[in-house]
């Protein structure tokens, strides 16, 4: 009997060298002045399309842009000549089965123009430019796919795409991926769980998370491998496209993307978003793009 | 070097024109003949004295006039006098009886030994291994390493990561050493045990400040391990059984009263315990191995030779937040000659191998980090130690290393198949550099009050395409206001070229070691401290107040939003900047009675500031704790029972947390519909730690097949009430509210112990 009791504690007592105690805490947030999240990307031969909302403290429990969105602001896009004022406007989001709002111009972005986007709420005025000028579309050679790519993020499959850069100008591209998803696609490693989707299917437009610009190979042709978002079964179809985006968005979306990476990986610093062409007291970015014409891609497996 | 032989000369001539003899000789353990380390000689006629050195050696000079009394003191043994009559130099060796047995210390309560207050040093805390031997138990095994972070002005990293923080330093910025050997990873168990085996040590030095100038290398601190010598007049084993180990320590004369040995070895069985009952993955084993030898040559010449080897191994997979496979080890290796030259000059020469590995594999949230961090030294020094007269003792010396270091890390999400990227540790490109230093350094009785403590120390480095050299001064002053009483004021600079980066969100440590190099410029400090010292009930209860502020230049970290690959040149992804750390270290002490112990609470404050983090703006080092509370205490209950206990409490540790949220229309991407506002860096702080452990011990003399023999049973509680500490906190979204909430990792509740320990 003594040396079962002794057994018991010494293997208590090892045990609990490898024990490992977790629960949920409640941390005292640290003070925060909450501020507004502004983001618009303007496409030539589209209407603009602002999202105007308020950010919240980390632990905040406001999580739908019902509750985010800032309403009742002015917002006003400009091009020096005429004066386009957005209205708030609202989209129904099957697959997160919500509201997203925004603010909706009524006339369509031209190309070689300059704009001035405008927001005023409460005593705030928020102000910053974007040009359309100096975007070129770039032209997708070919897209391939990969079963097996390593590269920062690990190691994954990838839709592979081959564009050329445009000479003589300094050029920054974003990935985008049209096509439809339903509740037997995943996304990342989950089963998409859409109350309100049932048999229907989405479009969605996949943005890749990395930007990229042309630093170093200025007018050559480019090979960039993404991380489809949504699981594909042989066949699933998509539209291929390249962003030719400007400055101020590639700025903040590299921050962006070293901010996530910081997030899933806990052995990176954690990356502070750097004041942008808000200042202090927004956060976000106000820029154009253009697309290159679409490519389509089919997935082998 | 030409500045040094005046200096010699001026002693030496000073030396032969004064009408008086040399008193040298060893204090020792009269059972042992084990050095005693730090002992008071104490020449009662003229007030005047000297304390033993690191091999236990003291050199005290008299008027010939004299007939001299000298008493001879050392914290838990019987005082020793002498009555000395003589014209000629004396060589005396002291031996004293172990004061053990009798409940509290019986003494001449006038001649205590009041060092503390006398000598004219701070920052020093000297911990006799009868100190260390009193405090309670963690799983069986007394540890050396948390005593250390018990004392004023030390910090204790959170369970789970190895090594300690003083005075606002980094990890890396604290050097310990063995033997004079540098042990880069003193812990076991992630810093739950260190790798010294208690019965292999004779005793422990803390220097935190005031750094005499014989010491460099490193900005923060200290911590000076002596390994015993061994029994040189009979054979000695003795070990013990614990829950999670086993530990066997051998010793005796090779030749008798000449040579001894001492060979000290610890295994853990803790894998073979938990085998039944963990996964394949789960397993931890450590191992360590002290040997040492001395050999006296004749009475001037002394040699030793040790031996140090650690190992942990352990996998543990288990919370999505904490899996990983370890590896790291230390193995030192030091010989040395001690000689002495006439009756006053002591030297030292050293020639010092040691070789630290630390290979690491862990998982955490899907993403995981390999790293391999190691480094060789070979390194060859000489002290000379020069005692012209009982006002001045003269250091002087220097030190070589040749440092190779193979730094290599890399991250990366868990591939879906496949195997994750390995670390081959011969493809790892070497830095090598090396560092010398040579140093002078006088401690001066200037009169009865003021004594003076000065000193330079010049390193140069080269290594990584760059060169460095620096000029270090050392002063410290002592003014005693009385025999009890004294005013300390210390200034000193110091610079550092070996650099551990720690990473401030990975919850294991990965801090990779990196020499300086053209990008890498070293790290420097400079630190003031002023104190006052007090003691109370004839030197039985030692007091102090220690103020210090440190200003900490080019510290490195990484930059924001790195991730290491293969081809990471390591160099490109540090940042680089400055700290600041000042606080109040209050310590009271009694070292007799029943009752020993000691409180010790500290209030600092440490930042830093980095032009490319926190966007340029000062903030809270990742150790920075406001307050830190120790209290140790033991209580002899009778001849056989001692109680000890320890409580501990300090302020959280400081962590980055988003302060706000940004919610993005996602519309299918990678990007999770929310990213952080991050308003300041370390702007939250994990829960205060604390914790408190009581052991009680029976020791009996009792007699086994005709033979006396030493036996203790040992009954530990390790964080009694169960306090769930936190190791870390990470942050998730509920899958059901979809809200943020934070979790708290923790590691070690209550740990019930018990151990058999013996000795014959």
């Amino acid at each position: 009997m003594k040396k079962v009791f002794i057994y018991t504690i010494i293997v208590l007592s090892a045990g609990f060298i490898f024990l490992s105690c977790e629960k949920t805490i409640t941390i005292t947030p640290p003070p925060y002045t909450g501020k507004v999240s502004i983001q618009s990307m303007l496409e030539p031969d589209s209407v603009a399309i602002v999202y105007f909302n308020r950010t919240v403290p980390y632990f905040d429990k406001k999580v739908s842009f019902a509750d985010l969105v800032v309403r009742n602001a002015v917002v006003k896009i400009s091009d020096g000549s005429n004066t386009d004022i957005l209205k708030l406007d609202s989209a129904y989001d099957k697959l997160y089965c919500q509201y997203n709002y925004y603010y909706k111009g009524n006339t369509t972005v031209q190309l070689n123009k300059i704009y001035t986007l405008t927001i005023s709420s409460g005593t705030d005025t928020y102000t910053a430019t974007a040009s359309t000028a100096n975007l070129s579309k770039a032209t997708i050679d070919s897209t391939s796919f990969t079963p097996v790519f390593k590269d920062l993020y690990g190691e994954h499959e990838g839709v592979i795409v081959y564009f050329k850069d445009i000479p003589s100008q300094t050029d920054y591209y974003r990935y985008e991926m049209e096509r439809y998803v339903d509740t037997s696609t995943q996304l990342a490693s989950q089963k998409i769980a859409s109350a309100c989707l049932g048999r229907d299917s989405v479009k969605v437009h996949e943005l890749g998370r990395s930007v990229y610009n042309d630093a170093g190979q200025n007018g050559q042709q480019f090979k960039v491998v993404i991380e489809p978002a949504y699981s594909h079964k042989p066949g699933t179809k998509g539209w291929v496209y390249i962003q030719t985006i400007d400055k101020n968005a590639f700025d903040f979306f590299d921050q962006l993307d070293k901010q996530k990476l910081a997030q899933f990986n806990p052995f990176v610093e954690p990356v502070f978003l750097r004041d942008g062409q808000f200042g202090s007291k927004a956060i976000g970015y106000f820029s154009a793009m253009v697309k290159s014409n679409p490519v389509v891609y089919i997935y082998p497996e | 070097m030409k500045n040094i032989s005046l200096l010699f000369l001026l002693a030496l001539s000073l030396h032969s024109t004064a009408q008086k003899i040399t008193i040298s000789g060893y204090v020792k353990d009269a059972a042992s003949k084990e050095a005693l380390i730090g002992a008071s000689v104490v020449n009662v006629n003229t007030k005047s004295g000297t304390s033993t050195n690191q091999y236990g050696f003291f050199s005290l000079t008299a008027n010939v006039t004299d007939t001299i009394e000298l008493l001879i003191s050392y914290q838990g043994y019987k005082i020793n006098a002498k009555k000395i009559t003589a014209k000629e130099n004396v060589q005396l060796d002291v031996l004293l009886e172990n004061s053990a047995g009798s409940l509290g210390e019986v003494v001449v309560s006038s001649s205590r030994n009041n060092r503390n207050v006398q000598k004219a040093q701070m920052g020093v805390i000297d911990v006799p291994i009868k100190a260390i031997k009193n405090f309670p138990v963690l799983m069986g095994e007394r540890d050396v390493m948390k005593i250390i972070q018990l004392l004023p002005g030390v910090q204790a990293g959170q369970e789970g990561t190895a090594g300690f923080y003083v005075r606002g330093g980094n990890l890396d910025q604290n050097l310990v050493q063995l033997d004079e050997a540098t042990v880069y990873n003193p812990n076991h168990l992630f810093g739950l045990f260190s790798t010294f085996n208690v019965n292999s040590i004779n005793h422990v030095q803390l220097i935190k400040g005031g750094f005499p100038a014989e010491y460099g290398g490193r900005l923060s601190s200290i911590l000076n391990i002596t390994m015993k010598e061994g029994n040189k007049t009979k054979y000695q084993t003795e070990g013990g059984i614990g829950l999670l180990s086993t530990n066997l320590t051998f010793q005796g004369p090779i030749q008798k009263n000449k040579s001894s040995f001492i060979v000290s070895a610890r295994k853990s069985y803790i894998n073979l315990l938990l085998k039944p009952a963990t996964s394949k993955s789960t397993n931890y084993s450590f191992y360590d191995f002290n040997a040492k030898m001395n050999y006296e040559l004749g009475k001037k010449d002394h040699i030793f030779l040790s031996f140090f080897k650690g190992n942990d191994n352990a996998g543990y997979t288990g919370a999505n937040s904490l899996n990983y496979k370890t590896d790291f080890g230390n193995t030192t290796g030091t010989f040395r000659w001690n000689h002495i030259f006439g009756n006053k000059i002591f030297s030292n020469t050293s020639l010092i191998y040691n070789d630290y590995h630390l290979g690491l594999g862990t998982t955490q949230n899907n993403y995981y980090e390999v790293l391999y961090t190691g480094i060789k030294d070979l390194s060859a020094k000489t002290d000379f130690t020069f005692s012209p007269n009982n006002k001045h003792k003269i250091k002087a010396g220097f030190a070589y290393t040749y440092h190779t270091l193979y730094p290599s890390a890399v991250s990366s999400k868990v591939p879906r198949r496949g195997n994750q990227i390995t670390i081959n540790k011969d493809s790892i490109t070497k830095r090598l550099s090396s560092e010398l230093a040579f140093y002078l350094n006088d401690e001066y009785d200037i009169s009865k009050t003021l004594s003076i403590n000065y000193g330079v120390r010049i390193p140069y480095f080269n290594g990584g395409g760059a060169s460095y050299a620096g000029i270090e001064p050392r002063i410290t002053t002592k003014v005693s206001l009385n025999s009890t009483t004294s005013i300390k004021a210390s200034w000193t600079l110091m610079n550092q070229f070996l650099h551990a980066v720690p990473s401030s969100t990975a919850s294991l440590p990965t801090d990779t070691w990196l020499s300086s190099s053209s990008l890498i410029k070293p790290q420097k400090s400079s630190q003031v401290a002023v104190g006052l010292f007090k003691n109370f009930s004839d030197n039985g209860i030692e007091a102090s107040v220690e103020a210090y502020y440190k200003t900490m230049d080019n510290q490195v970290l990484f930059k924001e939003g790195s991730q290491i690959v293969l081809s990471t040149n390591l160099d490109s992804i540090l940042t680089f900047g400055k700290g600041k750390s000042y606080g109040i270290e209050l310590f009271v002490k009694k070292n007799v009675g029943r009752l020993t112990g000691w409180v010790s609470y500290t209030l600092s404050k440490t930042t830093q500031q980095f032009p490319e983090l926190n966007r340029g703006a000062m903030f809270p080092a990742s150790f920075d704790r406001r307050h830190n509370l120790s209290i140790a205490g033991s209580y002899e209950l009778n001849k056989h029972w001692t109680v000890s206990a320890d409580f501990v409490f300090y302020t959280g540790r400081a962590f980055t947390l988003p302060a706000g949220r940004v919610t993005v229309p996602v519309n299918g991407s990678l990007y999770d519909g929310v990213y952080y506002d991050f308003t300041s860096r370390n702007n939250a702080r994990l829960r205060s730690y604390h914790r408190l452990d009581v052991s009680f011990s029976n020791k009996q003399t009792v007699k086994f097949w005709g033979k006396k023999y030493e036996r203790e049973w040992v009954f530990g509680a390790y964080n009694l009430y169960s306090r769930l500490n936190p190791y870390f906190v990470y942050l998730t979204t509920n899958a059901d509210t979809k809200q943020p909430e934070a979790r708290q990792v923790s590691l070690l509740p209550f740990i019930p112990s018990v151990s058999f320990n013996f000795k014959f």
